[in-house]
C-alpha cells in the first residue's frame, strides 16, 4: 500500500468517526493522515470541524486559520472562523 | 477568554457609540481620530481619546495599537483609508479587526485584506427595529428588568449532564431556553460538516453534548459566571 492509500484510509476512518459523533477519534485519524501530508487543506479542515464539534474551539480556531493560510479562498473555514469570532 | 483592551478607529456616530459601550462594559479603550473637532467634543467622554492619524503606522504603534485584543475600524468618509487602516493593523498583528462596512463590495474588499468581522450598523439597527415592532415585549425585557438573553457555549463541565443535574435555575438564577446543538455531516461534497439543530425548550432530561451552545434568561450580574465557566 503506499503512502497515498495509508493518508486515505486514515481520512475515511477519521469521516466515519465523525459523523458518529467520536470526535476524539476522528481528531486522531485526522492528525495521522497530517503526519504524512502536513499541507492538505481538506485534512486540516476537517480536523477544525472536529475540533469545534468536540468544544476545543481554541485548536479549532488555530486549525481554521491554518487551512486559510494555505488556502486563502476556502469560503467554509472562513465562514466557520468568523461565526466562531462572533461567540 | 474575555477581551479587555480595544482600539476604536474613526469617533463618527457608530465609533463613539461603540467606544461608549465597550468602556461601560469595563474594557479599556483606545479612541482615534484625525479631526480635532470630534477629540476635543469626546475628551470628557472616554478615559483616553488622542487626535491621531491612523495611516501611520509609527503612531499607531507608539498609541500602542500592536497590544489590543481588538480593534474597530469605523471610517465612514473613505474606503481607501478603511482599507489602509486594516492593513496597518495587520501589521501590527492585532488578533481581531471589525470594520464598518456600507455594501458588499467594500465588504469583499475588507475582508481579503484581512478584516475578521463586518458590521453594517444601518441594517443592524433596522433588522433590530424590525424584530421590536413585531415583539414588542423583547427589548423592553432586556433594558427594564436587568435581564440578559445570551447565547454562550457550554461549558466541557456541562458535556454528559442533564439541564436538570446543573441546577442552573437554583444556583445561577438562570434559564436554558434553548440548546443549539451541531449535528455532524457529511456534505455532497464528501467534506466534514454540520448542522445546527435547535431545542427548544429542552426538557429537563435532556443532556448536553459536546459542541452545543445555551441560550439563556439570566440577570446581568450573573451573565459573566457563565462566560468565564470551563
Amino acid at each position: 500500500m503506499n503512502s497515498k492509500d495509508k493518508i486515505q484510509i486514515h481520512i475515511d476512518k477519521g469521516k466515519f468517526y465523525f459523523s458518529s459523533k467520536k470526535y476524539e477519534e476522528a481528531i486522531k485519524e485526522f492528525k495521522n493522515a497530517l503526519s504524512n501530508d502536513k499541507d492538505n487543506a481538506e485534512v486540516l479542515y476537517s480536523l477544525a470541524v472536529s475540533y469545534e464539534t468536540n468544544s476545543d474551539y481554541d485548536l479549532a480556531k488555530e486549525a481554521y486559520q491554518k487551512v486559510l493560510l494555505i488556502e486563502p479562498e476556502h469560503e467554509l473555514a472562513r465562514s466557520h472562523l468568523e461565526k466562531m469570532l462572533e461567540k | 477568554m474575555k477581551m479587555k483592551n480595544f482600539a476604536v478607529i474613526g469617533l463618527g456616530r457608530f465609533g463613539a457609540a461603540i467606544a461608549r459601550f465597550l468602556e461601560k462594559e469595563g474594557g479599556e479603550v483606545l479612541a482615534i481620530d484625525i479631526n480635532p473637532e470630534i477629540v476635543r467634543e469626546l475628551e470628557h467622554d472616554y478615559t483616553s481619546v488622542v487626535e491621531a492619524d491612523a495611516t501611520d503606522i509609527e503612531t499607531l504603534s507608539n498609541l500602542g495599537v500592536g497590544d489590543v485584543d481588538a480593534a474597530i475600524v469605523s471610517i465612514g468618509t473613505s474606503m481607501e483609508a478603511g482599507i489602509f487602516i486594516t492593513l496597518l493593523l495587520k501589521e501590527l498583528k492585532v488578533p481581531l479587526i471589525v470594520a464598518k462596512v456600507r455594501s458588499k463590495l467594500h465588504e469583499k474588499v475588507l475582508k481579503k485584506v484581512g478584516v475578521n468581522l463586518v458590521v453594517y450598523p444601518e441594517e443592524d439597527a433596522a433588522q433590530h427595529l424590525a424584530k421590536k415592532l413585531y415583539w414588542p415585549g423583547y427589548s423592553e425585557l432586556e433594558m427594564t428588568t436587568g435581564l440578559s438573553m445570551v447565547e454562550i457555549r457550554a461549558p466541557k463541565s456541562f458535556i454528559g449532564k442533564t439541564v436538570a443535574k446543573l441546577k442552573l435555575r437554583e444556583k445561577y438564577k438562570a434559564n436554558v431556553v434553548a440548546i443549539k446543538r451541531k449535528n455532524p455531516i457529511i456534505d455532497e461534497n464528501e467534506q466534514t460538516d454540520y448542522e445546527e439543530k435547535i431545542i427548544a425548550p429542552p426538557v429537563a432530561e435532556e443532556k448536553f453534548e459536546a459542541g452545543d451552545s445555551i441560550v439563556l434568561v439570566c440577570s446581568d450580574d450573573k451573565v459573566d459566571k457563565f462566560k468565564d465557566m470551563k
